[in-house]
């Protein structure tokens, strides 16, 4: 009749945006770059995919179990073929890499190894355990593609309602795809449900690899990416979307070809420099063509949010580690951060600096920063972004270092503030009506409270102007995301929480970065052939690629 | 001993009504969370009893801002401290009475070791069990 026992909460996960000022990033990168996702790596799947369901509909199978079947079947063949290649050219190139349930299908090859054949459904099959290598009814296209596939005009259709390619767009790739390559072999060895050493090698022409061998497919898939040549006016619906992809690509590509030229590696860090400072430092410029300026100033856009997220969670981070090592307890975090300010860390640091408002203290950080186009340069803000990244993620932190923290994050912000370049905002992006009601910490409200010339809190005192930064934007920003996830997805992801004893931190969570699809545009652009590596450069715009970039680009 | 979780109960459906008392109360997990989950699920008419110095303490720290219009918070003043814990769900067919040591904050719901019992009554099935009910009321 009574049912006793402990009260149980959600989940607790660890989560991500813990302050929800991230999420204009991932908006903005969504934007500037549709159909490339974070889990999109391999080109070759967008031609893949749209073939194997035109090849399944043409052998007489209609969507239902046993198409289900075979298609699983297909997807883990693809995965042991690519890694098989990779065991046998044992090169160093990208065969398997970012393949699909590589982690499971490497125990099905080494099983291959062992007993000379393997029956793929062991791994295909849907039946949960531990050799199943995707729970996704539709594995690596379900999980993954089919939401880009489908924006890309490739395909249509669910998991739940059935997939199929549209012919005029996927029909054309998918023919591209299978051209020169043992399709019957193919789709017979998956009816076969038996593969092979042998059979595996003799099917190697599919390996994810091979896309930069076949030259039609491979110039169908730049003309897709770019919304050109055949695919122009085919892709009527996503017209916006192609548009942006093309100029971003393009954008990404003229970025490399100008690393290049200056010896430069363009990696991440590097990437995010150029597309906010558009230069190596004062005497090495970065020249886009003209007609590449809207889609470069939403990338500048892009990295304004990203350090203006770091600077945040900087403080965050600052305010929770200096609070737990200190032993103290408050019940509100109002209380928090006044002590924050005005008795620890932070109260150390403007002891340093003196200031009586946040408008001079701003101004004198400025000061002593480099000039914008000096990122490389000790003080600058792109330098403090990666500076926070790296304290923060140190097993023990001191208070000269969290202090440090402080000051890289206020660096930051004041440049944000102070700069003229920084003054645009979001320029010319679209966000939907009522966006920022969900993230009222971004850009828009930055330049209201906080712009040099013009911010409502800048005459606050220093100590009162920084306290609502915190209290307001950090901490109770954090509560107000994890209340919600908490309502919306039942999950507990709050790293400190007020308890009947105070606050208590949970955990305090690291410094990150979102992650703009960079390193999946590159992975692309070398599945194509536009990007190469080289030993010393790393991957360097590809002899072709120019010629193939002037039409892509148009006017540039 | 079994757990429970408290924050599924609440998520059920069925009940137009919910009642709850509490020493303490974190009143943006309340609103934000709890008050929102029910009245999606159509409990419509919320109450929340909460010791008064409590509650003076609560809105020092967050102020209640739903309050008076999408529920009723009752500050309770007595000799000693307002103590219990219940929630109390009703709805025309069936009810739910839960008695612990849960506050109406996130950890008392969600983090702390917390102890609750549970009744549930379904009309025409375990209508012995509506004393407890009327008791608890």
């Amino acid at each position: 009749m009574i049912e006793t026992g402990w009260v149980k909460g959600p989940k607790q996960i660890t989560g991500l945006d813990h302050l929800g000022v991230q999420a204009p990033c991932i908006n903005i990168y969504a934007q500037l770059l549709p159909g490339i996702t974070n889990v999109t790596d391999r080109a070759r799947y967008y031609s893949f995919y749209p073939w194997l369901l035109t090849a399944l509909d043409n052998a007489g199978y209609s969507y239902g179990e046993e198409f289900i079947k075979l298609f699983r079947r297909a997807d883990v063949l693809l995965t042991l073929i690519s890694l098989r290649h990779q065991e046998v050219c044992a090169d160093g190139n990208h065969h398997s890499d970012a393949a699909v349930g590589t982690i499971i299908l490497k125990r099905a090859l080494h099983d291959i190894h062992d007993k000379g054949a393997i029956s793929i459904s062991k791994y295909s099959s849907t039946d949960a355990g531990e050799d199943r290598y995707f729970k996704n009814k539709l594995g690596g296209l379900g999980q993954y593609y089919l939401g880009v596939l489908r924006g890309l005009g490739l395909m249509d259709g669910s998991a739940k309602a059935g997939v199929s390619t549209f012919l005029e767009v996927g029909g054309v790739i998918a023919s591209k795809f299978a051209s020169g390559l043992p399709t019957e072999k193919f789709i017979k060895t998956v009816q076969e449900d038996s593969v092979d050493l042998d059979r595996l090698d003799e099917l190697s022409g599919f390996c994810l690899c091979k896309l930069k061998e076949n030259a039609d497919e491979k110039n169908s898939l730049i003309e897709l990416f770019s919304g050109s040549g055949k695919f122009q006016s085919k892709v009527e619906f996503s017209d916006n979307d192609s548009e942006r992809r093309r100029k971003s690509l393009s954008y990404f590509l003229s970025l490399s070809k100008i690393s290049d030229d200056y010896n430069y590696v363009l990696d991440i860090d590097t990437f995010r420099a150029l597309i906010y400072c558009r230069s190596f430092s004062s005497q090495q410029p970065v020249s886009i063509p003209s007609s590449l300026d809207l889609v470069s100033d939403g990338w500048a856009s892009y990295q304004r949010n990203e350090l203006l997220s770091v600077a945040l969670q900087g403080l965050f981070f600052a305010c929770l580690r200096d609070y737990e090592l200190s032993g103290e307890s408050f019940d509100s975090v109002e209380l928090l951060a006044h002590w924050f300010w005005n008795e620890g860390v932070g109260a150390r640091f403007l002891n340093i600096y003196k200031a009586k408002d946040y408008g001079l203290l701003q101004a004198k950080l400025l000061k002593k920063m480099p000039k914008f186009k000096d990122w490389q340069e000790e003080g600058h803000e792109i330098q403090s972004m990666f500076q926070l990244k790296v304290l923060s993620r140190e097993s023990s932190i001191s208070n000269e270092e969290i202090l440090e923290i402080v000051e890289s994050s206020l660096r930051i912000l004041a440049a944000l503030g102070g700069r003229k370049e920084n003054k645009d905002g979001y320029g010319d992006l679209y966000f939907p009506k009522g966006y920022f009601e969900f993230y009222p910490v971004n850009l828009n409200s930055f330049s209201h409270y906080l712009d040099l010339d013009s911010g409502s809190w800048t005459q606050l005192k220093v100590e009162d102007c920084l306290k609502k930064v915190l209290a307001d934007w950090c901490l109770s920003g954090h509560l107000r995301v994890a209340l919600r996830k908490l309502r919306l997805q039942s999950q507990n992801t709050f790293r400190f929480m007020p308890t009947d004893l105070g606050i208590r931190v949970v955990s305090v969570p690291k410094v990150a970065n979102t992650q703009p699809r960079f390193r999946q545009a590159q992975a692309i652009l070398k599945d194509v052939g536009l990007l190469v590596e080289d030993p010393e450069l790393g991957l360097i715009v590809s002899d072709g690629a120019i010629d193939l970039l002037n039409p892509v680009v148009g006017a540039a | 001993m079994e757990s429970v979780s408290l924050f599924s109960e609440l998520n059920s459906g069925g009940y137009d009504s919910c009642i709850m008392t509490t020493y303490n109360a974190y009143f943006p997990f309340y609103e934000e969370v709890l008050l929102r989950r029910l009245r999606n699920k159509g409990v419509s008419r919320n109450i929340v009893l909460i010791d008064s110095k409590q509650c003076k303490a609560a809105m020092q720290e967050s102020f209640p801002l739903l309050a008076g219009r999408q529920y009723t918070l009752a500050p309770m003043s007595c000799d000693a401290a307002f103590h219990p814990k219940i929630i109390l769900l009703l709805g025309k067919k069936k009810g739910l009475l839960a008695v612990g040591s849960h506050n109406l904050t996130f950890a008392g719901l969600g983090t702390n070791a917390e102890i609750t019992n549970i009744i549930k009554f379904t009309l025409g099935k375990d209508e012995s069990r509506l004393g407890v009910f009327w008791q608890a009321w």
